[in-house]
């Protein structure tokens, strides 16, 4: 097969144009390098999204179903999960999975980055959360999230360039529940826009953030980042799905081989190249890219490559209130946040905690689905009309997001039996929630189910493990200082291939007990600029 | 699109699933097996072979009984069936002014003032850091 040239000379290839991919784009090419960056899918328009039209509530369900096993698009590629009890959750597009996300932005809070050091447990990350703090800031406001300043979890009064989007009735209903039992609570940091921000409107409360803003409010990075990346000069090629990485005979990456949508395998050459393919994506493309200097994988010495997967396991505990509380509206995005079991308490028997988020709960088809196994009668038939008085508008969620601990039998490995529609072998996910995780669950769910009914719920449904919850795909290509212990340094670069970064989640050492997409951005934004800075002893490919 | 015998069977399905509930309508008095139908059908092409053999496989049988050996034989089918008859339903203007509510758009104005008291009791409350 005839290898075509790619688009030209490039400083840095980037690979992947999500979350951290849009970070790199944006700060390597305004300070000068050519940037090329390789997208599997394309670009989606707010009025591509189905939020606030008819069909809303039936294509969340199918088109734009955050499981590319699901949603079976032409962008996607599959991920066998039959040996996980977690869906891993992802958008193949211009912005990634910020398109799908619902736009949690969290910070991870000081212990998070010290895990051995106070809990005995996993390891420390290589920086701590005063390094970060700086990219936290900076990039909470070049996104324009809203939230409120203060919240005395945190050591320092953080700032939002938003005010809170409202917390609406049920917001108001459950805080009073957690002030009854003096637990901690606070308007949640969202990355939406309260109020118009730069090129995006306002939120309009359609509630539709985890199938595509359909207003444009949400800070997904086609709006924050990617715009302004090429109009600095970045190229975006999208349709371009990336099959391997190649290397030079000094064990340098060369750049990446890729297939276009006419089926035409392309290279894209580049000095440097920056992985931002998510947790499985990163990983399954190192697995991916074996040659005679890199058996195994590149970048894989320490055979760490897609090991230590962390997804977070997610409950949720549903209340239901006697009166209206408007729990159709948006955003999604979530009222409340809360940490008041964040931290360990030896007492509970087990370490490290989870970070609740108070949602509401969407339309009035989401109340009326019937699952496989279940009594029909108690779905439809007159049951239909009850349980749609009863939940809809009066029924509102504490997600709670579980820090799992990072475990090398849970992980991503190729499958090479099946393969995409270009003919690359697919990932398989082993994954099993941990004992320490299955205590914390146990704990938080009933605290949880204990906020509900001191807020005045009438009755309340946990669901332990919620399946398809893996939106936060973490840790397998792991920092750290030690080449035999980490994949990458600090800053992203491949201990075995110095012109090599990863900057998405694969490189949290831990998987802290928020949503990690601020997190994400910060830690990438803090490895390109090191990159810029240096870029003088960077070393290249010819 | 479903021929006449299709559509009489599905709206004796429909209505079992969807009675009428004062002040909420049935399935057929929604209009669910008429153009609401077609509509839902061109939003999920996806189902439309596994709800077209609900509907044929529950043909000349007692709605009931037939929904009790679908939902059980037929998940999959089931599934289609009832999340097709449902999407419909809302869709109807009957049902959604049965159910009155106040859908968004909704400006989203900012609402701390209705909780800013309580705040100073969270921060006096604390939160011990590690």
């Amino acid at each position: 097969m005839n290898t075509q040239h790619g688009h030209g000379d490039a400083d840095v290839l980037i690979v992947g144009a999500g979350a951290s991919g849009g970070v790199a784009a944006l700060e390597l090419a305004g300070r000068g390098f050519r940037v090329v960056c390789l997208e599997q899918g394309g670009w989606a328009l707010p009025d591509d999204f189905t939020g606030g039209k008819p069909e809303w509530e039936l294509t969340r369900l199918k088109q734009w179903n955050p499981s590319p096993n699901v949603r079976g698009r032409e962008s996607d590629y599959p991920v066998d999960t039959k040996e996980s009890p977690i869906e891993p959750l992802m958008f193949n597009g211009v912005g990634g999975s910020t398109i799908m996300f619902s736009g949690h932005w969290v910070r991870a809070l000081p212990s998070d980055f010290r895990v051995r050091t106070l809990d005995g447990v996993a390891d420390d990350w290589p920086f701590g959360y005063e390094d970060l703090r700086p990219f936290y800031d900076e990039v909470t406001h070049h996104i324009g999230a809203s939230g409120l300043d203060g919240d005395p979890a945190y050591p320092d009064p953080h700032t939002f360039p938003l005010p809170p989007m409202p917390i609406g009735k049920y917001g108001l209903t459950v805080a009073k529940g957690l002030d009854k039992l003096g637990w901690h609570w606070w308007p949640a940091p969202n990355a939406i826009a309260s109020r118009k921000f730069k090129n995006r409107p306002a939120c309009l409360r359609y509630g539709a953030c985890e199938s595509g803003c359909p207003t444009g409010a949400k800070a997904s990075t086609d709006f924050t980042h990617w715009r302004d990346a090429i109009a600095a000069g970045a190229v975006l090629v999208t349709g371009a799905r990336v099959r391997q990485l190649t290397v030079d005979n000094r064990g340098l990456v060369t750049g990446a081989e890729y297939v276009d949508r006419t089926g035409v395998v392309r290279h894209q050459a580049a000095g440097v190249t920056v992985l931002a393919a998510n947790g499985i994506g990163t990983p399954r493309l190192l697995l991916n890219s074996t040659s005679a200097q890199f058996p195994d994988g590149l970048a894989n010495s320490s055979g760490l490559v897609g090991k230590r997967l962390m997804i977070h396991p997610y409950a949720s505990v549903y209340g239901t209130y006697e009166d209206e509380l408007e729990t159709w509206l948006g955003p999604t995005g979530q009222a409340l946040q809360s940490m008041q079991f964040y931290e360990t308490d030896s007492d509970r028997g087990f370490v490290r905690g989870a970070k609740w988020n108070l949602m509401p709960t969407g339309g009035p088809l989401t109340h009326t689905l019937w699952e496989p196994g279940e009594d029909w009668r108690d779905a439809f038939g007159p049951a239909f009309h009850t349980r749609l008085r009863t939940t809809f508008g009066r029924y509102t969620e504490w997600g709670i997001t579980t820090e799992d601990l990072p475990e090398d039998h849970n992980e991503v490995v190729l499958d090479p039996g099946v393969t995409d529609s270009d003919g690359i072998p697919v990932p398989k996910i082993r994954y099993t929630i941990g004992e320490n995780t299955e205590r914390m669950l146990k704990f938080h769910v009933d605290r949880a189910t204990e906020a509900h009914l001191a807020a005045g719920a009438t009755s309340v449904h946990p669901i332990p493990v919620v399946r398809e919850s893996g939106w936060h795909l973490l840790g397998t290509a792991r920092m750290g200082p030690d080449p035999a212990t980490s994949v990458v340094d600090e800053y992203g670069r491949a201990h075995d291939v110095p012109n090599l970064f990863v900057i998405d989640g694969s490189v949290f050492v831990t998987s802290t007990g928020v949503n990690p997409t601020a997190t994400i951005m910060a830690v990438a934004l803090r490895s390109m600029r090191h990159l810029a800075d240096n870029r003088h002893n960077q070393t290249t490919a010819d | 699109m479903l021929d006449p015998d299709q559509r009489r069977t599905f709206a004796a399905l429909a209505d079992v699933l969807i009675p009428g509930s004062d002040p909420m309508p049935s399935a057929t008095a929604a209009g669910t097996p008429d153009a609401l139908l077609d509509q839902v059908l061109g939003y999920r092409p996806d189902l439309a072979e596994p709800f077209a053999e609900a509907v044929a496989w529950c043909t000349g049988k007692d709605p009931e009984a037939a929904l009790d050996a679908l939902s059980v034989q037929q998940p999959e089918q089931f599934q289609a069936l009832t999340l097709l008859t449902a999407g419909a339903y809302f869709l109807s203007p009957r049902t959604k002014a049965a159910l009155a509510y106040d859908p968004p758009p909704r400006t989203a104005h900012d609402d701390v003032n209705s909780y800013i008291d309580m705040l100073a009791t969270v921060v006096d409350r604390g939160f011990v850091i590690r």
